[in-house]
């Protein structure tokens, strides 16, 4: 054979990386304390969820719990505190603290339930359109142009305002209206790898559809649909709680941020304490979404991993 | 005829989460009042790290000029570049010395007319009114081939084809008369007979305005056409450096040689195998104790394996960083 | 050349693309990217395809594999024509044409490793069982053909090097056994030294195997290397075709005359004696081409017919077509020497 192999010193240089399972999964590790700021982001989630799984243990107080003597007590810091209630009571007496722990539930079920149903339905009609082409594509493109020029927060209000306040609602209504987002998003990546070489030279030694879609462009979807999740995670969270404000998320009795921070609305000026925590919670949490987001969008894309002239 | 420019032992690194790429690695040469020097090389040896260099327009973080100077002398007074002050250097750019870029898209701002982007050079360099920016501008369209300037002065860059774009960059580039033209990669993304268009072009404007050109490029075909004197850069060093005609005939460097044997013959009757350099360039990751040519190099000794071959002097203005003569056909005597 | 001796034919080939508009995507143009192509390659031969950027090659090259539904026209692989078989039928035809991409970077499926990117055509055609030793030979095998330590099987594309990309791409081509590959730009990505090792392997597995290649590129000096012959095309139709050193010493179209005097030699003293014909300004768009001849807004020689009647793409020599008006034998189509037209306004 004429042609020359490289040289084993090329190779080397060229090609020194992680083959085991074990491997890549260190280099995961090593990547995430390169990049501190996805850490603080994942450890920043992780309290939340850990927060809202363990509620029960966690939390001080039945979130419910009624204790009118006890009333706005302001939180421990102030002289008038005491660790008993380290974030203070509302008018009710109920114990702010182990209330914003059982809000992480509202807000995680919502945002969880709500990206996955966006998702599912975004995907499907996302690679519907990409796939099918011409006049299907550009009427489901049509559709969903028009749906995501609406002021996307007036709608959801006006939606809520029909249905009623119940958490189901509250997710459906974030699953049906989000879709759009993952659907331009799933239709996007969908005509970009049709065009690509990979996709063409699969057609070409005669791969049938569903070949191409479950080997090629499905994996090649996750990356950007889960870093696009962890974002309208994040969004959802933030606009469950501002429903919850204008009293058209869960019924009040539930707690959630949102339903708090309304509640708090009343007392600014005799218990300034109640709104700054479950916002706080609602900061926390959006803060940490996006960092674990913005770090997820470098890592899951394979092109930008150590690639190499 | 004076040095305009004199680059002494530049050497570049970038800090990155990967590691320290090397991407200058020592590099020396000069510029001739009114010379065009070309530089080659492949992707990623380092031809524009070295002129962004000079111009100081490496980011930082990541990139760090670790060491070296670049004196730049016009009116008969020296400055080195890297030591400059910002206010200073910044005249320096887009006024002594002009650049065109590879992608004219990134230069060109999309929301501004591309006259507005002339005269704000001009304006910016030279104390003359607007009226006169504008007149000016107007002349530089016409001189780089743009008809109807008056009506083009107008245009947005998006309403330009590419070639036409290059050709403003070029106009922004040369609006203030300056003394050196750097040129990176100005034509790689044009067609073959744009490409012949923005290199007439450049031959004649440089020539008329009498500028100094570093024209980098990675096509052997059209800096044999452009320039005067040639510098073949590999792995962030400069493995040789010669005037055109010696370079293409009495190739010293291993490496030229492979370059200049891998192109097809255009003369070729038959077709011959081209000669192929095998291998693969060097990772500047690594940082090297040897020819970093060594192990694609069919002439490669021990004293290849140890050291790093220095620039050595082998003919008048002819320098060459390799071990081995090819004319004599052992090791030199250094 | 012997009729029974084609692999591949293509007659009045055309591939429209429809341009839409406004939020219900209404049509509202028409990118004409082949429009009319007639040629034919033998078996066993190279036919160069060169071009500047947009005019269509690429869109040629997809359409002979079908991997564009032509407009119209018809393709003829081995005697049969594709346009009028079915899509499983196509599909059984598949194995026998393959094609080898630009681009080394998006060609390659980032989540594969090597050997599934190289053995999937296998897997799809059922020829061998995935994870088989006779498949796992196979794919080592294929790496070894294209240069590649086998050892590699398990590392992904991002790994590599564009050359060595591009190796595997080719491996991918070859593993079903092809007669036909398409090579579109195979080498426009890659660095001068490492062209040279991918244009020299395709012209080794050429000669071993009995490929025949569809070559396309923008670099004319390449393409006459590798090519025996050359087809030139401009704005979707095809200006002249030729044998490699004919269309280089007696180029007969205007557009191949400048085309061949654009392209730098890499040779400084012929490089200043050079005498070359630049044309004036930019190719039009195809979703706008002039009428007549698509060449004439930019001709240093159109006359008044140039703007109104298509030239045909008639055969002036046996085997030399040319699409103008002006070729003849007494040499009209040629450019003159002296004319050496100016790109800028004075
Ligand atoms: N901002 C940066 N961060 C990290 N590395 C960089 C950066 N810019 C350049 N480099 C590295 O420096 C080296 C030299 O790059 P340079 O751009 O000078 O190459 P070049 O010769 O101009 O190549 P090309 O022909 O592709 O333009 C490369 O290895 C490149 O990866
Ligand atoms: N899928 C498509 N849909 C619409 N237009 C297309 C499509 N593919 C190509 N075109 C258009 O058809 C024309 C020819 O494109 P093609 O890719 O065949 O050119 P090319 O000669 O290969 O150019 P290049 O050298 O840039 O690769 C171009 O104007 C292009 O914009
Ligand atoms: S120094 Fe040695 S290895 Fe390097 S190019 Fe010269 S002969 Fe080859
Ligand atoms: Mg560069
Ligand atoms: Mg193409």
């Amino acid at each position: 054979m004429a042609v020359k192999e490289m040289t084993p010193h090329d190779a080397d240089s060229l090609l020194e990386v992680e083959q085991t399972f074990g491997d890549r999964l260190r280099y995961l590790g090593r990547l995430l304390w390169r990049d501190k700021s996805g850490m603080i982001g994942l450890l920043m989630f992780l309290t939340v969820v850990f927060a809202a799984v363990f509620a029960p243990v966690v939390s001080t107080y039945p979130p419910l719990e009624q204790n009118l003597r006890d009333s706005k007590q302001p939180p421990a810091w102030y002289a008038e505190g005491s660790w008993d209630h380290p974030f203070g009571t509302d008018n009710l007496g109920r114990d702010i603290y182990s209330r914003v722990i059982y809000g992480a539930r509202v807000s995680l079920t919502v945002g969880f339930f709500g990206v996955m149903i966006a998702g599912t339905l975004g995907l499907l009609i996302g690679s519907i359109a990409g796939f099918s082409g011409g006049r299907t594509d550009s009427t489901i493109m049509g559709v969903i142009n028009l749906i995501l020029a609406l002021p996307y927060l007036l709608f959801v209000v006006f939606i809520a305002a029909i249905l009623g306040r119940s958490l189901i609602n509250v997710i459906l209504i974030f699953g049906i209206t989000d879709s759009p987002i993952f659907a331009r998003v799933t239709r996007g990546e969908v005509l970009r790898m049709r065009q690509s070489g990979y996709v063409e030279s699969a057609i070409a030694a005669g791969a049938k559809t569903p070949r191409i879609i479950f080997d090629h462009i499905m994996p090649n979807l996750i990356g950007p649909l889960i870093t696009l999740a962890t974002f309208e995670m994040s969004a959802m969270i933030f606009y469950e709680a501002g429903l919850g404000f204008l009293g058209l998320s869960v019924p009040p009795s539930v707690p959630s941020w949102g339903n708090m921070l309304a509640a708090g609305r009343g007392y600014l000026t005799t218990a300034p304490w109640l709104s700054p925590f479950p916002g706080l919670a609602l900061v926390w949490t959006a803060v940490g979404l996006n960092l674990l987001g913005d770090w997820l969008r470098d890592v899951l894309d394979p092109r930008l991993r150590r690639s190499r002239k | 005829m004076g040095k305009i420019l004199e680059v002494k032992n530049l050497v570049t690194k970038f800090y990155t989460s990967d590691g320290v790429v090397n991407a200058i690695n020592g590099v020396s040469f000069d510029l001739e009042e009114g010379e065009t020097l070309g530089i080659v090389g492949e992707s990623g040896s380092g031809k524009s790290v070295t002129m962004m260099s000079v111009l100081r327009l490496i980011p930082s973080p990541p990139g760090k000029i670790e060491e070296g100077e670049a004196i730049f002398t016009s009116f008969g007074a020296s400055h080195d570049l890297l030591t400059l002050d910002e206010t200073a250097m910044r005249d320096v750019r887009g006024g002594q010395i002009g650049m065109v870029f590879q992608d004219p898209i990134s230069t060109l701002n999309p929301i501004m007319t591309i006259g507005e982007q002339i005269s704000e050079t001009i304006t910016r360099h030279l104390r003359v009114s607007n009226d006169e920016a504008r007149q000016q501008t107007i002349k530089l369209l016409t001189q780089v081939g743009i008809p109807d300037p008056e009506l083009r002065y107008k245009s947005y860059p998006f309403q330009f084809s590419g070639g036409m774009r290059q050709r403003v960059v070029i106009a922004i580039a040369i609006a203030c008369s300056p003394q050196i033209i750097i040129a990176d990669e100005p034509t790689t993304a044009l067609d073959v007979t744009i490409q012949a268009q923005i290199v007439d072009l450049f031959k004649r404007l440089s020539e008329a305005l009498n500028a100094a050109v570093i024209w980098i490029t990675h096509d052997l075909g059209v800096v044999a056409g452009i320039a005067e004197r040639v510098l073949v850069m590999y792995g962030g060093r400069i493995a040789e450096i010669a005037l055109v005609d010696d370079l293409y005939e009495h190739p010293q460097h291993p490496y030229t040689v492979g370059l200049l044997g891998a192109l097809p013959k255009l003369d070729e009757e038959e077709t011959k195998r081209l000669v192929s350099i095998r291998g693969a360039p060097p990772d500047l990751l690594i940082p090297l104790k040897h020819c970093p040519f060594s192990w694609r190099c069919d002439y490669a000794f021990e004293r290849c394996w140890e050291e790093i071959p220095p620039q050595i002097k082998v003919g008048p203005r002819h320098e060459v960083s390799c071990f081995y003569d090819l004319e004599k056909g052992g090791p030199r005597d250094v | 050349m012997s009729e029974n001796n084609i692999l591949v034919a293509v007659d009045n080939l055309k591939k429209y693309f429809p341009i839409t508009g406004g939020m219900w995507g209404r049509q509202v143009g028409t990118v004409k990217a082949v429009d009319g192509v007639t040629f034919a390659i033998q078996a066993g031969e190279t036919l160069g395809l060169v071009g500047e950027s947009g005019c269509g090659k690429s869109t040629t090259g997809r359409a002979i594999l079908l991997l564009h539904e032509p407009t119209s026209g018809r393709v003829t692989f081995d005697g049969e024509d594709l346009t009028k078989l079915s899509s499983s039928e196509v599909r059984k035809l598949r194995p026998k044409m393959q094609m080898i991409f630009q681009d080394p970077y998006a060609s390659l499926n980032p989540r594969h490793n090597v050997g599934k990117i190289v053995g999937e055509p296998l897997v799809i055609n059922g020829v061998m069982k995935k994870g088989s030793q006779e498949y796992k030979d196979k794919v080592a095998e294929l790496l070894k053909l294209v240069g590649l330590d086998p050892g590699y099987v398990r590392r992904f594309p991002h790994e590599f090097s564009g050359g060595q990309r591009q190796r595997i791409g080719i491996a991918r081509a070859l593993s079903l056994h092809p007669s036909f590959i398409v090579c579109d730009e195979p080498i426009s990505a890659l660095d001068v030294s490492i062209q040279a090792q991918v244009v020299n392997l395709l012209q080794d597995l050429q000669e071993q195997m009995g490929l025949t290649y569809l070559f396309i590129a923008h670099d004319l000096s390449m393409v006459k290397h590798i090519s025996h012959r050359i087809a030139v095309m401009y704005l979707g139709r095809l200006m002249e075709l030729a044998g490699r050193i004919e269309l280089f010493e007696d180029p007969l179209h205007p557009y191949t005359q400048s085309l061949n005097s654009a392209v730098p030699v890499p040779n400084p003293r012929l490089e200043r004696q050079r005498k070359s014909f630049i044309l004036k300004g930019d190719p039009p768009s195809p979703a706008n081409p002039p009428p007549g001849c698509v060449f004439h807004t930019r001709c240093p020689l159109a006359i008044n017919e140039c703007t109104t009647r298509v030239p045909e793409f008639r055969e002036m020599r046996p085997g030399h077509f040319v699409a103008c008006h002006l070729a003849d034998e007494a040499g009209s189509s040629k450019i003159p020497e002296q004319t050496v037209l100016a790109s800028v306004v004075d």
